[in-house]
């Protein structure tokens, strides 16, 4: 029988799992939920989980990274509620939390769509920084970068592509 | 419409989606794609992009946080300490496994039928450490029963195991659950018929019994 990667219920194929995925769902971790400590939580619970869950997995359906994310959809949930229901008085201070799965949805799609920006080449991802977010004009752009008006407006077109593209490869559906 | 043409609008898409261009360009895009099938294609599948763009907080488009080091081996701790208590219970869990697809038939089936009447009894732990308060309700599946467990005071972060005893005093085990503050119920399902219930059980995950409560002979219906 052929075996391309150790199966997540061995050890092996949870070690594999966690060095591909271990650092990108830890960094979700820390953005949805603002705590380290709760993030190292989440990753532990959510390894576990796939671990315990192996023979559910099937890649045909759902590749390895996106399958992680389903369970640590779940993860996330329990402990932003656990959080949001422990005792006023233990910390006062501590901001209303947002416990709601479309709260969690919102929180994927930002570090999913972040993260797309991450992978991209530095011309595309600094192209739609400049024009997009800082919202600066093109002209101004184009004259910072050293490049035509024109090229400015093209890469913000290629930036969209390649975006577009980092997106699918991480199993973006629009 | 010649190839170089359509390229010279159609790097314009990004710009257009973005509301950057001038009236004018806009106007001529707009024309062209009126009479341009392949460059409607192409902005249809760029739009989700670039709406989805603004999703994104570009505060944080640094370097995200790096795990500690020594995540990865707490990770693989925190299976191997599971997979212990999985060895000593393989069988268990197997049974366990179909019991999990037998639940999610039942689910779906419960989705599209009223619920039946379901019997159910309360149960209370005669062995429970200091400090841990615990109720369990069985409920009597057709499947088998299945333990509603209320339960205070289990150490947070640890993994448990709960388990129906049967008549010939196996214990078979129903799921594991992890104690998250805050969450006190967890709903476990058995294969076990409640007349070959003789107790309901909670491991801990060194494999020593933590709570248990004697279950008595079912109420003649």
């Amino acid at each position: 029988m052929e075996r391309r990667t150790p199966a997540l219920d061995e050890e092996d194929g949870v070690r594999a799992a966690y060095r591909a995925h271990g650092a990108e769902l830890f960094g979700f971790a820390v953005r949805s939920l603002s705590d380290h400590g709760l993030a190292e939580e989440a990753v532990q619970e959510t390894f576990l989980r796939a671990w315990r869950a192996a023979d559910r997995f099937d890649p045909s359906i759902a590749p390895l990274r996106t399958w992680l994310y389903s369970i640590m959809r779940n993860v996330v949930i329990d402990l932003t509620r656990a959080r949001a229901v422990r005792p006023a008085v233990a910390s006062p201070t501590e901001p209303v939390v947002d416990t709601s799965a479309d709260a969690y949805e919102r929180a994927l799609v930002s570090w999913q769509v972040e993260e797309g920006l991450r992978r991209l080449g530095e011309d595309h991802r600094r192209i739609l920084i400049e024009t997009y977010y800082r919202a600066r004009p093109y002209a101004e752009v184009a004259a910072e970068l050293g490049i035509p008006e024109g090229t400015v407006k093209s890469r913000v077109y290629y930036a969209l592509r390649a975006l577009r593209l980092t997106l699918e490869e991480m199993g973006w559906e629009a | 419409m010649t190839q170089e043409s359509c390229r010279r609008w159609r790097e314009m898409l990004g710009a257009y989606l973005l509301g950057h261009l001038t009236p004018d360009e806009r106007v001529g895009l707009e024309a062209h794609l009126d009479g341009c099938a392949e460059c409607r294609a192409e902005l249809a599948e760029l739009k989700p992009v670039a709406s989805a763009l603004s999703a994104a907080d570009p505060q944080h488009l640094g370097t995200p946080p790096a795990p500690p080091a020594e995540l990865g081996d707490r990770v693989l701790e925190h299976v191997r300490t599971a997979h212990r208590l999985h060895n000593r219970r393989r069988w268990a869990l197997r049974i366990g496994a179909g019991v999990a697809a037998a639940v999610i038939a039942i689910s779906v089936a419960v989705l599209v039928r009223p619920a039946p009447k379901v019997q159910k009894e309360e149960v209370a732990f005669t062995t429970a450490p200091a400090g841990v308060v615990a109720k369990a309700t069985l409920y009597k599946r057709a499947a088998g029963v299945e333990v509603w467990l209320q339960v205070k005071g289990l150490k947070t972060g640890k993994t448990y195991a709960l388990w129906v005893e049967r008549t010939d005093g196996k214990h078979v085990e129903c799921g594991t659950f992890y104690v998250v503050p805050g969450i006190e119920h967890v709903v476990l399902p058995s294969d076990v018929q409640r007349i070959d219930t003789v107790a309901v059980g909670v491991d801990d995950d060194l494999g020593h019994n933590v709570l248990r409560a004697p279950v008595g002979p079912p109420r003649q219906a």
